[in-house]
């Protein structure tokens, strides 16, 4: 029994396999079978090497596996896979290890948020990140919680941010080198937003970035009075990293009260702003505002997509953005320069962008007490759910509501520690809408669309239009295949040239996450949530 | 009636056999300026290997403890006025009494030179004691039964002398009593407020008129022989309070074996409960009975009392706890209880088990570092992101375990693993063999964590062989830890909460 014992010891200690390494993350294209990041890269181009699946053959792809969540929340996240092993998260913060191939679960860590967790818009979470062997999760109470990726077991937890002031974390951490960095969400309850970087060991908080900047920092004169207090300033959606540049891009959301502007005369930095901070600093290198001054909760709630191509002919290290206001961006990283921006939707707030991409308002666009209308509505030309950018085609994708307004009426904002801090009430023209198994949503309403844009021309190359709008996110491959859904709970694969259908399967319910692709044993997987569950479908064999 | 011929005949023997012997006075001294200067070296030369050094408070040490980190010793010693010293052929000892201190020195003449052999402090009770040990027990070990094995003959003979004595307390026999002891016997405790010699002793046999009372149960006990004299230390386990450790010396006289002294110290970190599991058990039953209604089942329905915590609002020690059973708390809800003695004392056995299986017995410091080091648990287990995961993680195992089974699976590991910590051993077709923790199956498939610490997921159509395995590679602990030691682990792994509750 002892000499058993011993041996089984010496041999743990032999071999460990291997870990994702800091180096591991940053080449991606050196294991297209896995996906180590939220959004496949630090670029988050959601572009995947793997080519299986073609256009020719997607009309056989065939259902693998489902994992049902436990949880009826909806299912957001973006798996994992790290060598065989899917990680996701069962809202609001479960996380699971599966195997990719066949969906059987080897562990589940329950993490029972705070009952003081206050979460706008749903308790949900949209996934982890991974270095070494440590899974990382923010909490709906605020939490940046460490797991063991083996194991299952914490590591560490620390408290980012007071649940009770409505503080919450939906998004994935990012990983860059050392550090976690996450930021927290809850201008809906008027907090102070922040992004923060945590010794990936320990937890300890290396650097922070007040979003909304405090007396004696710059950008504290956009903000009136005390308005800065309660500016809002989220951060809902994962970052991006330039290694070349070293430098860390967000996305930051709408200033608080998200529909009463009154009381915040000013551009009110750097909600709604792309900020490039440096990456051990946090030091803020620039920031480009899409939509300063907000009155309709047009947050920058989009992962900063990174792309090295030609601009106008020439190479050029670039930023694409499709922003929740209804315009797509094209700034340059290494400044914030704005190089291109153009509506791709209907947007009737603004009139246009002045030649720093500054939009130049409509008059009588401001929310009044009786209603105003504007486009494109409360959610946005686009939110949070991933675009794509495809290296091969030069395209960059778009889930889009298209022709989509709101009737938005403005209401008196005070603000009441942990209370809804808001000021106003967007609304749907036609109000009895009905969606699940009856779904009454009519095309006045607007409609989702997959846009697919030439960046140097600002051409719709296509759009694929759905009849209900879309909260699915968009993955392409090298086989110029694209993967999405909508609403209506459809899952599609579509000619990433032309926009046309290759193969659709109906799942049931919503899809309101980025689908991703990876390969085991040869074989590559296409995963995506529908509803309350997770579904794999590969080629029939 | 033949008590004093018996008595002179003895005392003439044993003066004879006492010497000074100057070598071992020197040592003494020594011993005193090594342990005041924490002079390591110096320390390390005087103290023999069976070393063990117990301090009033009760701490037991090793001389290996004693080395690491220096106690702090009394500094009486052999010189001051009160002390006494006895050699008997190569055992010496030396004795001093301060008030209610009592300092015990055994030193063995070995070739190198004087060692000594035990360094043992007892402080005695300030008042009598409350409560009589034993009242109305029948003294079965150690008067019939001693669980000790002997070795030799001259073992075999003390332990049968230490069984007579025993008798002749139980039975309050003074004219038994006599020849079982020398004349300079003494006898001193942390249970008793008194120092005992041969007279005191003798008298209070003859006055007491009740029955005889059970003398302390022996749990363990080791013989250390010299020519005519015989080291005995033992541990006992008496009714309540904790373990006793008790150094006895026994010197031949006119062919027999005589207890010449007896100093007992109650130890702090017993490695075994400190009150009898029938006690336990009555005392749930009384309690269930009694005390249920207003302390509830977890013991904490009363604000600022709870029993799994230790926590009283008017009680700490035993005696508080008797009193407070018995009186009841006057202006309160807690009437006075009328019930016996030993239902007092169930009842206090069970309220301390409440809290012990919340702790466990030992000390949790200790544990933690017994856990890492000499243990090895690491190297299976892991704990808030330290150690192996091939075993299970125990980072919340105090959660989730109760002490009883704690100790069962250190001590018993094969009979006490879970099924659902079962490890697997499959063979694939194309002949690897993987042998691990199973996490999870169903009829097609199978996962586990394998000995690489990797998840490993396998369809079962791919294997050869597929066997669940009912034994473990744990080994068991019962011979690489001690009994305390074991405890102490215990209390160490009911501390993991793990993390989130922190």
């Amino acid at each position: 029994m002892n000499l058993r014992f011993l041996t089984l010891v010496f041999s743990i200690a032999g071999s460990i396999s291997a870990q994702v390494t800091w180096d591991r993350l940053q080449h991606p294209e050196r294991e297209p079978q896995n996906w180590l990041t939220y959004s496949g890269s630090t670029f988050s181009q959601r572009y995947s090497t793997l080519d299986q699946v073609n256009r020719d053959n997607a009309k056989n792809l065939e259902l693998q596996w489902v994992y049902q969540a436990r949880s009826l929340e909806k299912l957001e996240p973006t798996p994992l896979v790290v060598d065989g092993v899917m990680y996701i998260t069962d809202p609001p913060n479960n996380v699971v290890a599966l195997d990719a191939k066949t969906g059987a679960v080897f562990w589940v860590y329950d993490y029972r948020p705070s009952a003081d967790a206050r979460v706008c818009c749903g308790a949900v979470n949209r996934g982890l990140a991974i270095l070494g062997d440590t899974l990382f999760m923010g909490t709906i109470d605020a939490h940046l919680v460490a797991i063991d990726a083996r194991a299952g077991h914490p590591i560490w937890n620390i408290r980012v941010g007071d649940p009770k002031l409505g503080y919450s974390i939906t998004h994935a951490p990012l990983v860059v080198k050392d550090k976690v960095i996450v930021g927290v969400a809850g201008a809906e309850y008027g907090i102070r937003g922040f992004i923060g970087a945590y010794d990936a060991a320990t937890g300890k908080e290396v650097w922070r970035f007040n979003t909304i900047p405090g007396p004696g920092e710059p950008g504290h004169e956009t903000w009136a009075g005390d308005s800065w207090q309660h500016g809002g300033g989220s951060a809902w959606i994962t970052g991006s990293y330039d290694p070349s540049l070293n430098t860390v891009y967000w996305g930051i959301g709408n200033p608080g009260a998200d529909w009463n502007a009154d009381n915040r005369a000013g551009d009110n930095l750097y909600s709604d702003c792309a900020i490039a901070l440096d990456a051990d600093t946090g030091k803020l290198k620039w920031y480009f505002q899409f939509t300063p001054h907000d009155e309709f909760d047009y947050d920058a709630v989009q992962v900063p997509v990174l792309v090295d191509a030609n601009w106008k002919g020439s190479p050029r290290k670039m930023m694409m953005w499709a922003n929740r206001n209804g315009f797509f961006y094209v700034l340059d990283r290494t400044n914030g320069k704005f190089l291109y921006g153009a509506p791709f939707t209907k947007q009737t707030w603004a009139v246009g962008l002045d030649e720093n991409g500054r939009p130049i308002r409509a008059p009588g666009s401001s929310p009044t007490p009786e209603g105003t209308l504007i486009y494109p509505g409360v959610q946005g030309g686009t939110n949070w759910y991933s675009p794509s950018y495809s290296p091969r085609t030069g395209l960059f994708y778009i889930p889009s509501w298209q022709d989509y307004y709101m009737n938005l009426a403005k209401m008196p904002a005070e603000y009441a520690a942990g209370q809804r801090y808001t000021g106003g009430a967007p609304r749907s023209p036609t109000p009895t809408l009905q969606r699940g198994p009856i779904n009454t949503w009519t095309a006045e309403n607007g409609s989702g669309a997959v846009v697919a844009v030439d960046p140097n021309t600002g051409e719709k190359k296509w759009q694929f239009k759905m009849a209900d709008v879309t909260g699915s996110g968009i993955l392409t491959t090298a086989s110029d295949v694209i993967f999405t859904g909508g609403r209506e709970g459809f899952f599609y694969a579509l000619d990433a040239r032309t926009g046309a259908m290759l193969w659709k399967a109906s799942l049931g319910g919503q899809i309101a996450m980025g689908p991703m692709t990876y390969r085991v044993d040869g074989k590559q997987y296409v995963a995506v949530a529908a509803g309350h569950a997770l579904f794999t479908f590969a080629l029939r064999q | 009636m033949k008590l004093l011929p018996l008595l002179g005949t003895l005392a003439g023997c044993a003066i004879a056999g006492f010497s000074q012997d100057a070598g071992m006075i020197a040592a003494d001294a020594a011993l005193a300026r090594a342990a005041a200067n924490a002079d390591q070296s110096a320390l390390a030369n005087l103290l023999d290997a069976d070393f063990t050094w117990t301090s009033a408070a009760g701490v037991v040490q090793t001389k290996a403890q004693v080395l690491r980190e220096t106690p702090r010793v009394a500094t009486t010693t052999s010189d001051n006025p009160g002390s006494k010293t006895f050699t008997y052929g190569e055992l010496g000892v030396v004795q001093a009494d301060q008030a209610r201190a009592h300092l015990l020195r055994v030193w063995v003449k070995r070739p190198a030179g004087w060692k000594a052999i035990v360094y043992q402090e007892v402080m005695s009770l300030e008042r009598p004691p409350s409560f009589t040990p034993g009242a109305g027990k029948d003294c079965e070990n150690p008067c019939k039964t001693i669980p000790f094995k002997p070795q030799n003959e001259t073992e075999r003979q003390v332990a049968l002398r230490y069984s007579e004595l025993e008798t002749a307390a139980h039975a309050r026999s003074s004219a038994a009593f006599g020849p079982l002891v020398g004349d300079e016997f003494v006898a001193v405790s942390s249970n008793s407020d008194k120092l005992q010699t041969k007279r005191s002793r003798m008298e209070e046999f003859d006055r007491a008129k009740d029955g005889g009372l059970a003398p302390t149960p022996l749990l363990s006990a080791r013989m250390f022989a010299f020519g005519d004299a015989v080291l005995m230390i033992s541990e006992h386990q008496p009714d309540r309070g904790n373990p006793l450790h008790v150094t006895r010396l026994w010197v031949k006289r006119g062919g027999s074996w005589m207890e010449t002294l007896s100093y007992q110290t109650a130890v702090t970190s017993p490695g075994r409960q400190r009150y009898l599991s029938s006690d336990v058990e009555n005392g749930s039953r009384l309690y269930r009975q009694n005390c249920f209604a207003c302390h509830g089942p977890d013991g904490n329905s009363i604000p600022e009392v709870d029993f799994r915590r230790g926590q009283f609002k008017r009680a700490s020690s035993d005696e508080d706890l008797l009193r407070v059973i018995a009186n009841g708390v006057p202006g309160t809800a807690m009437p006075p209880a009328a019930i016996n003695d030993s239902a007092r004392l169930a009842l206090l056995a069970y309220v301390r088990s409440l809290h012990e299986s919340a702790t466990g017995s030992g000390d949790a410091v200790r544990g933690r570092s017994l856990f890492e080091s000499k243990g090895g648990c690491l190297a299976c287990h892991r704990v808030n992101g330290n150690g192996s995961r091939v075993g299970p993680d125990l980072s919340e195992v105090g959660e989730i375990r109760t002490a009883d089974y704690l100790e069962r699976s250190i001590l018993e590991p094969a009979e006490s693993i879970l099924p659902e910590h079962r490890f697997v051993r499959v063979v694939t077709r194309q002949g690897a063999t993987v042998t691990g923790r199973r996490l999870n199956e169903d009829t097609h498939t199978i996962q586990l964590i394998d000995e690489n610490e990797r998840l490993r997921s396998f369809s079962k159509s791919d294997l050869r062989e597929y066997t669940l395995l009912t034994t473990t590679t744990m080994p068991t602990y019962r011979d690489k830890l001690s009994t305390a030691e074991i405890a102490d682990v215990v209390s160490y792994l009911l501390t993991l909460k793990g993390l989130d509750s922190q």
